[in-house]
């Protein structure tokens, strides 16, 4: 394929240098990098526009929340003494992790707050849907991934019907893992990855 | 000549839309992203169908979580390069397959670093050049990626070739505001 003609015959005329040197600097750019793709099949643009359309865990998540500030409004008005559980979470960003083979329905989202200067300790929140309750001993965990390997746990959990939230803390610095992981089974097996989500190098 | 940038609604804004439930905002934001996710899924997967997949997948993570978006954090455009990112390698990680490194045309033997590079780069110029018009965009992609000359653009395009040259230079104008802070 022939190369582009150089900028002066692409555009024509004398520019002034100031405008030379703007649009040099887009013809670099553009120089620089592949074509993007001819177009957006339609088939891609069917299937996403149908995801707008299905439920959003936010809206579970706000009615979920309303139902908590109603009932604590009640229980003050009630005189009910001390409530726990309701306390905010400022996440300072969260990870969409997305499921394997093993739980193709399988949804979850781990919120991650600011962490603590004096003790170093993180909290997390993480939201988790779509998995079925675990059977007699079994459970879930949530690990972090290093080097190919569970390396560190950050809490073991269960789960009912609809969407679970699972307050844990920790103290891990995230950047020296290579990704999150959800696996279910016991503390004995070794049980497949449900839900993946790769921590992006620092 | 000065072109002025488009004032189309800000990345930023778009995703705080879509954070709110606002269709209309994530449709916006498909069409300024869907080029973009889809070039680098086909580059790294290497696969049109698994592209599409990871492009889906991508584009369904904005939806949900689209609230754990912050503006004060980093741009919009890191925000859902990174998301794409992670589709791309969970679409890789699902089929237990290694995704495939192809490398940038501009760094052909770059080593990792650069390749990450060379891919934040690609990506950056391919979504600023879904803002341009579609006149602009049009004139541009086929001046540096179809290999025809000047003249055959205009009649391809069937416009005098004055006209493709003036598209070409608002073109790389607007182009040039809108990657600002990029050097190539």
């Amino acid at each position: 394929m022939r190369e582009p003609p150089d900028l002066h015959e692409l555009v024509g005329g004398d520019l002034p240098p100031e405008e030379l040197e703007q649009l040099s600097r887009a013809d670099a750019l553009l120089r620089s990098v592949p074509a993007p793709p001819h177009e957006v099949p339609p088939s891609l643009t069917q299937a996403v526009a149908e995801v707008s359309l299905a439920p959003r865990p936010r809206a579970r998540r706000r009615l979920e929340l309303a139902l908590v500030f109603g009932a604590l409004v009640a229980a003050l008005s009630f005189g009910i003494g001390r409530w726990t559980g309701a306390e905010s979470f400022d996440a300072a960003y969260a990870i969409t992790m997305e499921p394997t083979e093993s739980a193709p329905g399988a949804a979850a989202v781990v919120e991650v707050g600011e962490r603590d200067e004096e003790s170093g300790n993180v909290e997390l929140m993480l939201e988790v849907s779509g998995l079925p309750p675990p059977a007699g001993d079994e459970y879930y965990a949530l690990w972090l991934e290093q080097d190919g390997e569970w390396a560190a746990t950050c809490g073991y959990f269960s789960v009912g019907e609809g969407e679970t939230t699972v307050r844990m803390t920790v103290s891990y610095e995230f950047r020296d893992f290579d990704s999150w992981v959800i696996s279910g089974g016991t503390r004995t097996d070794e049980p497949p990855p449900l839900l993946v989500a790769e921590i992006p190098a620092a | 000549m000065s072109v002025a940038v488009a004032t189309a609604e800000s990345d930023s804004r778009l995703i705080q839309r879509v954070a709110g439930g606002d269709r209309d905002a994530f449709t916006e934001l498909y069409r300024r992203f869907a080029r973009p996710v889809l070039g680098m899924a086909m580059r790294q997967l290497g696969d049109n169908g698994r592209a599409e997949e990871a492009a889906q997948e991508t584009f369904a993570a904005v939806w949900r979580s689209a609230r754990s978006y912050r503006p004060e954090r980093g741009s919009a455009s890191a925000w859902l390069y990174a998301v794409a990112r992670h589709a791309i390698i969970d679409r890789a990680r699902q089929r237990r397959e290694p995704a495939v490194e192809v490398p940038e045309e501009a760094s052909s033997e770059a080593g990792p670093d650069e390749q990450a590079e060379g891919a934040w780069l690609t990506w950056r110029v391919h979504s600023a050049l879904e803002q341009l018009p579609e006149r602009e965009r049009a004139v541009l992609e086929l001046a540096y990626w179809s290999g025809l000359s000047q003249a055959e653009i205009a009649s391809y395009l069937d416009v005098p070739l004055g006209t493709v040259k003036t598209r070409t230079r608002t073109g790389l104008a607007r182009l040039a505001g809108l990657l600002d802070e990029v050097r190539p």
